[in-house]
C-alpha cells in the first residue's frame, strides 16, 4: 500500500512539529509504532529493521545504561542519543516518503498543485539523483584507496586539502557531465514546452490518505493540548 | 547564432541546480556530526557553511543566470520545512531571504569573483543567525526543551551558561563568515585549477 | 525529409580556433537509415547534435549553414517543439533517465507535451508490446542493467512517434548480449519507417540495418558509401580508415602461447567470490607469468568485475589466498601492488595536468624517465592539459601510465576499450604490450573480442554459476 506523496510530506512535517513537542516517551514509542506498522504495510523496502534496532539500542541507552553509566560518559553520550532519538519519527516519514514515492509522482502532484515548474525540476532531479551520487562517491572513494593521492606531501594541512581536493574534484566532474547529459536528455524529450505537462501518475487523495492525515492530525493536536493543554 | 545564453533559467539550469544543492545538502548532513556535543554544536554552522561555500561558487559559476542562488537554495529549505513547523517555516523563509539578498548583490553580470564571495557571506548567514537564533534568544526556553527531552541536567547547565553569553554569537556569525570565506576561496581555486581548465564550466 | 546545408559548427566564440565541423551537406531520405562512422573526435556527434537541435540550444558556438526537417529550416525552431520532430537516445545509459520507474521514464517527453493521459497510456501500451519490453515495465531505472537502461530510452523514443531518431553511439556501454537487443529495436524502428540517423564506432551490429554510410573525417564527409560497398570492404581498408570491425565472429587467439622460461609470479588459490552476499564463483584459481596479458570473458553477473575488485583489493575474497612471488599478499599490499582502470575512467583523474597525474604518487620522478613514460602512452605534448579535458582513449592511456608510473606490477582493466574508436583500442593494446616486456602482467576484463585477439596471450571465460 502506498500513500500520496502529500500525505506523506504533511506526516513528515507534522511528525517534526511532535518530536518537538512531546516529552512523553510513551507518546514517542506509540507514534513510532504506529509508523513502522505503516512501513510494514507499504510497499517492499520501506520497512527498515536497521532503523528500528537502531532506535531500540538509544531507547535502551538512555533509560537503562544512562542511570548506571559514569556521569562523563553519559555527558558524552547524552546529546546525540536523545536528540537522534527524537528525531526518530521524522527519520522514518522521510524513509517512507523516499521509499514509497516516485519522481513522477511527486513532479505530477507538485505540478496539480501549482508548484512553479522550476522549483519541482529542481526538487525531482535532486531526488534522483540521490542513489546516484552514493554510486559516484563510493567509485571515487575505492579509486582514491588505490593510489596513494598525498604520497610526498608532508604538511598536515597540505595532505588534508589534497584529500580534500582529491575527492571533490571527480565529485565535481561527474556532477557536471551527469548534469550536462541529463539536461541533453530532458530538452530533447521538450522539458522547455510550454505546455502544462499531462499528469500520468497523480491520483486524487483517496480514503486511505484521509485516514492517514486523520490519525496524524489527532495525535499532533494530542501532542499540543498535552503542551500548552489543560494537564500541564 | 548563439541561442544557448539566454538569460532565463531553463530546464538545465533547474537539472544542474538540483544536483548542487543535493551536494550541499549532504556537506550540511555530514556537518551534522558536530552536533555530538553541546560544545561543538556551535561550530555546526561553521562547519557546514564551508561545504556550501564550495558548492555555491560552482553553482554561481555554471548557471551565471538571475534566480540560480534561490533554486540552489531549495532543498535545504525543503529539508528545514520538514523538520518542524514553527522553526521550519521561519528557517525556510530564512533562507529565502537571504538568497534574496544574494540574488541582488550578485547583479546582472555574472560571474563575478568579488561579487560572488560578499553574496556567499551574505547566503550563508542563515546558518549563522537564523540557524542559532533560537539557541541565543530563547535559551531558556530552549535549555528547559532540552531538559524536558531527556537530555543530561550537567550537560543542559553547561549549555545554558554557554548560550547565555551573548557576544559567543558574534563569535559563531564571525567563524561560519570566516569558513564561508575559505570554502569560497577552495571552490574559486578549484573551478580555476580544474573546472574551467578542463572545459567543464 | 532532413536535410543539411552546409552546415558548420565550433565550440566557443572564439573564431580562430578551427571548427568541429565544416560545410556537411547532407540529405535523408525517408525511412532511410544513415550511419556516420569516423575516428573519435571526427565530429560525428557534432552533427547528430545540429539535427537534434542540442547545438544551438543547449551548447553555444558559432553555427553556420542550415538544417530542414520536413523542408523547414530549424533556425527558428524553439527546442520544445523539435523535441516532437526528432528523438534521440545518447551514449551513457546511466545519465538519460529523469524519472526512477521505468513507464514513466517512457511517457515522460509526452506528459512534457501535454497530451491526454488516455492517448500516452494507450501509446505506452502499444510500444510496450511491440518493443516487447513486458518485463521491464515496472522496475525501477537503478535496478536495471546498463543494456535494460539503453531499450528504455529506446522506448522513450519510439513512444514519441517522431519521424527522425538520432542515436549518438547507443552501443558505448553495453555488452554483446545488449548489442543484440538494441539491434532488434532498431531493426523495428527502422521496419515501421522512421528516419534514423546513427553514429557509432561498433559497425558489426548495424549490418543489414544501416542503408547509407557516411565516413566523417576531420569535421568533414570524406566518403559515402552505399551499405553493401561498405561492408564488403576488405580488412585492409577497413583498417586504413580507422575503422572497428564490420562482421560479427567469435574470438580467434593469433598470438601463439609462447612457452613461459620464468616462473609464475602471480598465483590464486580456492578463490571464492561473492557480491552483496550472493556466491557469484566458487573455487577459481590461476597463475599469470611476468609480463602476459590474460583476457577475462563471460557473460554479465558471473562476477569478472567482483574478480579484479578482489585481485585489486578492494573488497575480499569470501575464501582463498593471492600471492606474488611466494608470498601472500594482504588487500591492502594488493591495493599498493596493483594499478586498476576501472571502467568510468573519470573518477579516478585527480589531478589538474597530465604532469600532474602521473606524478601523483612519486613525485620525485626525473624528467627523463617522465618524458619517457610520456612518449611511450602517445601522451607527449599533452603534458599540461586538464585530465578532464582529454579524449576517452587518452583518459585510458593516462590511467595506465599513472600506474605504471607509480610502480605497479599488475595492471587490471575494467572494459579499457567500451567507447574507444579502433585507432585508440590499438594504442592501449600497445601500451600493455610494451608494459608486458617490462614485467607488468595485465589482466583486462572486456567483452570486445577485438581488443582480446589483438593483446591477449590466454583468455579465461567466466560462467554464471
Amino acid at each position: 500500500m502506498t500513500l500520496d506523496v502529500r500525505t506523506y510530506i504533511v506526516m513528515t512535517v507534522l511528525s517534526a512539529t511532535c518530536s518537538s513537542l512531546n516529552t512523553d516517551i510513551l507518546v514517542e514509542i506509540g507514534i513510532m509504532t504506529a509508523i513502522t506498522l505503516l512501513m510494514l504495510i507499504s510497499s517492499k523496502g520501506s520497512f527498515m529493521p536497521k532503523l528500528l534496532i537502531c532506535y531500540a539500542l538509544m531507547l535502551l541507552t538512555q533509560f537503562v545504561l544512562f542511570p548506571v553509566m559514569p556521569q562523563t560518559a553519559v555527558s558524552l553520550l547524552s546529546l546525540p542519543v536523545v536528540n537522534i532519538r527524537s528525531f526518530f519519527p521524522t527519520i522514518m516519514c522521510i524513509v517512507l516518503l523516499y521509499r514509497n514515492t516516485k519522481v513522477s509522482q511527486m513532479t505530477a502532484t507538485f505540478t496539480r498543485m501549482h508548484v512553479p515548474k522550476g522549483v519541482t525540476i529542481t526538487l525531482a532531479v535532486a531526488v534522483r539523483y540521490i542513489p546516484a551520487l552514493k554510486e559516484e562517491w563510493l567509485h571515487i572513494r575505492e579509486a582514491m584507496k588505490m593510489r596513494n593521492v598525498s604520497a610526498g606531501v608532508r604538511d598536515p594541512f597540505r595532505r588534508m586539502y589534497r584529500r580534500l581536493e582529491c575527492q571533490l574534484v571527480p565529485l565535481f566532474v561527474s556532477a557536471i557531465n551527469t548534469s550536462d547529459e541529463l539536461s541533453a536528455a530532458a530538452v530533447t524529450r521538450g522539458i522547455d514546452a510550454p505546455a502544462t505537462p499531462a499528469c500520468r501518475n497523480y491520483r486524487p487523495l483517496g480514503m486511505r490518505d484521509y485516514t492517514a492525515l486523520f490519525i496524524t492530525a489527532a495525535v499532533t493536536a494530542f501532542c499540543v493540548w498535552r503542551e500548552y493543554g489543560g494537564a500541564a | 547564432m548563439n541561442r544557448a545564453n539566454n538569460n532565463k533559467l531553463q530546464g538545465k539550469d533547474f537539472i544542474t541546480c538540483g544536483i548542487f544543492s543535493l551536494i550541499a545538502m549532504v556537506g550540511m548532513a555530514l556537518a551534522a556530526v558536530m552536533n555530538i556535543s553541546g560544545y561543538t554544536a556551535i561550530f555546526y554552522p561553521a562547519v557546514a557553511s564551508f561545504f556550501v561555500g564550495i558548492l555555491y561558487v560552482i553553482v554561481s559559476c555554471k548557471v551565471p543566470k538571475r534566480f540560480a542562488v534561490l533554486i540552489f537554495g531549495i532543498v535545504p529549505c525543503a529539508y528545514f520545512f520538514a523538520s518542524g513547523l514553527i522553526e521550519g517555516i521561519v528557517g525556510s523563509v530564512g533562507i529565502i531571504l537571504l538568497s534574496f539578498a544574494a540574488e541582488v548583490i550578485l547583479g546582472k553580470e555574472r560571474p563575478d569573483s568579488a561579487k560572488i564571495t560578499v553574496s556567499g557571506l551574505v547566503y550563508t548567514l542563515y546558518m549563522s543567525v537564523i540557524g542559532m537564533a533560537e539557541n541565543f534568544i530563547f535559551t531558556d526556553k530552549y535549555c528547559d526543551d532540552a531538559l524536558a527531552h531527556g537530555i543530561d541536567g550537567t550537560i543542559v547547565e553547561q549549555m545554558r551558561q554557554m548560550y547565555g553569553i551573548k557576544w559567543l554569537w558574534a563569535v559563531v556569525i564571525a567563524a561560519t563568515a570566516l569558513c564561508t570565506f575559505v570554502g569560497i576561496a577552495i571552490g574559486k581555486a578549484i573551478m580555476k585549477k580544474h573546472l574551467r581548465k578542463a572545459g567543464l564550466v | 525529409m532532413l536535410e543539411l546545408q552546409s552546415v558548420s559548427f565550433g565550440y566557443g566564440e572564439d573564431m580562430e580556433k578551427a571548427p568541429e565541423i565544416r560545410g556537411i551537406d547532407m540529405s535523408v531520405k525517408k525511412g532511410e537509415c544513415v550511419l556516420l562512422c569516423g575516428a573519435s573526435g571526427c565530429g560525428k556527434s557534432t552533427i547528430l547534435k545540429t539535427i537534434n537541435g542540442i547545438i544551438p540550444n543547449l551548447i553555444p558556438g558559432r553555427l553556420d549553414g542550415s538544417v530542414f526537417i520536413d523542408e523547414k529550416c530549424t533556425d527558428n525552431v524553439p527546442m520544445y517543439e523539435l523535441a516532437a520532430k526528432v528523438s534521440s537516445v545518447f551514449q551513457n545509459p546511466k545519465t538519460q533517465f529523469f524519472n526512477t520507474d521505468a513507464e514513466s521514464e517512457i511517457t515522460y517527453g509526452l506528459e512534457n507535451r501535454g497530451m491526454p493521459v488516455d492517448v500516452i497510456n494507450e501509446r505506452l501500451e502499444r510500444t510496450v508490446s511491440d518493443l516487447k519490453i513486458e518485463s521491464l515495465r515496472y522496475k525501477s531505472m537503478f535496478e536495471m542493467s546498463g543494456g535494460e537502461k539503453q531499450r528504455i530510452a529506446f522506448a522513450s523514443a519510439y513512444v514519441s512517434d517522431n519521424d527522425i531518431i538520432v542515436l549518438d553511439e547507443p552501443s558505448a556501454n553495453l555488452d554483446p548480449e545488449a548489442i543484440d537487443e538494441i539491434r532488434a529495436v532498431i531493426a523495428k524502428m527502422k521496419e515501421i519507417g522512421k528516419t534514423i540517423i546513427i553514429a557509432e564506432h561498433r559497425l558489426y551490429y548495424l549490418e543489414g540495418i544501416a542503408d547509407t554510410v557516411l565516413h566523417i573525417s576531420g569535421g568533414e564527409i570524406k566518403k559515402r558509401y552505399e551499405a553493401v560497398d561498405f561492408y564488403s570492404m576488405t580488412e585492409d581498408e577497413r583498417k586504413e580508415l580507422g575503422l572497428r570491425k564490420l562482421h560479427k565472429n567469435d574470438i580467434k587467439l593469433t598470438s601463439e602461447l609462447s612457452l613461459h622460461t620464468e616462473k609464475p609470479v602471480l598465483a590464486m588459490n580456492g578463490i571464492t567470490l561473492a557480491y552483496k552476499k550472493h556466491i557469484v564463483q566458487n573455487n577459481l584459481g590461476f597463475e599469470a607469468y611476468p609480463g602476459e596479458i590474460i583476457g577475462i570473458v563471460g557473460s554479465n553477473g558471473a562476477g569478472k568485475t567482483t574478480l579484479l575488485r578482489a585481485l585489486a583489493g578492494l573488497c575480499k575474497p569470501k575464501k582463498g589466498i593471492i600471492k606474488y612471488n611466494g608470498k601472500a599478499l594482504s588487500a591492502r599490499l594488493r591495493r599498493r601492488m596493483c594499478g586498476l582502470v576501472m571502467q568510468d575512467v573519470n573518477y579516478q583523474l585527480f589531478s589538474d595536468s597530465v604532469r600532474n597525474e602521473i606524478l601523483l604518487e612519486n613525485s620525485v620522478m626525473d624528467e627523463q624517465t617522465l618524458s619517457s613514460i610520456l612518449c611511450e602512452t602517445g601522451l607527449s605534448g599533452l603534458e599540461d592539459r586538464h585530465p578532464q579535458s582529454l579524449s576517452g582513449g587518452q583518459k585510458q592511456r593516462l590511467a595506465i601510465a599513472a600506474a605504471y608510473a607509480s610502480g605497479r606490477k599488475i595492471l587490471l582493466l575494467d572494459e579499457p576499450t567500451s567507447g574507444l574508436d579502433y585507432r585508440s583500442m590499438l594504442l592501449v593494446g600497445k601500451l600493455l604490450k610494451k608494459l608486458s616486456e617490462k614485467g607488468v602482467i595485465s589482466i583486462v576484463v572486456t567483452h570486445d573480442t577485438e581488443f582480446i585477439e589483438s593483446v591477449c596471450r590466454r583468455i579465461f571465460r567466466l560462467e554464471k554459476q
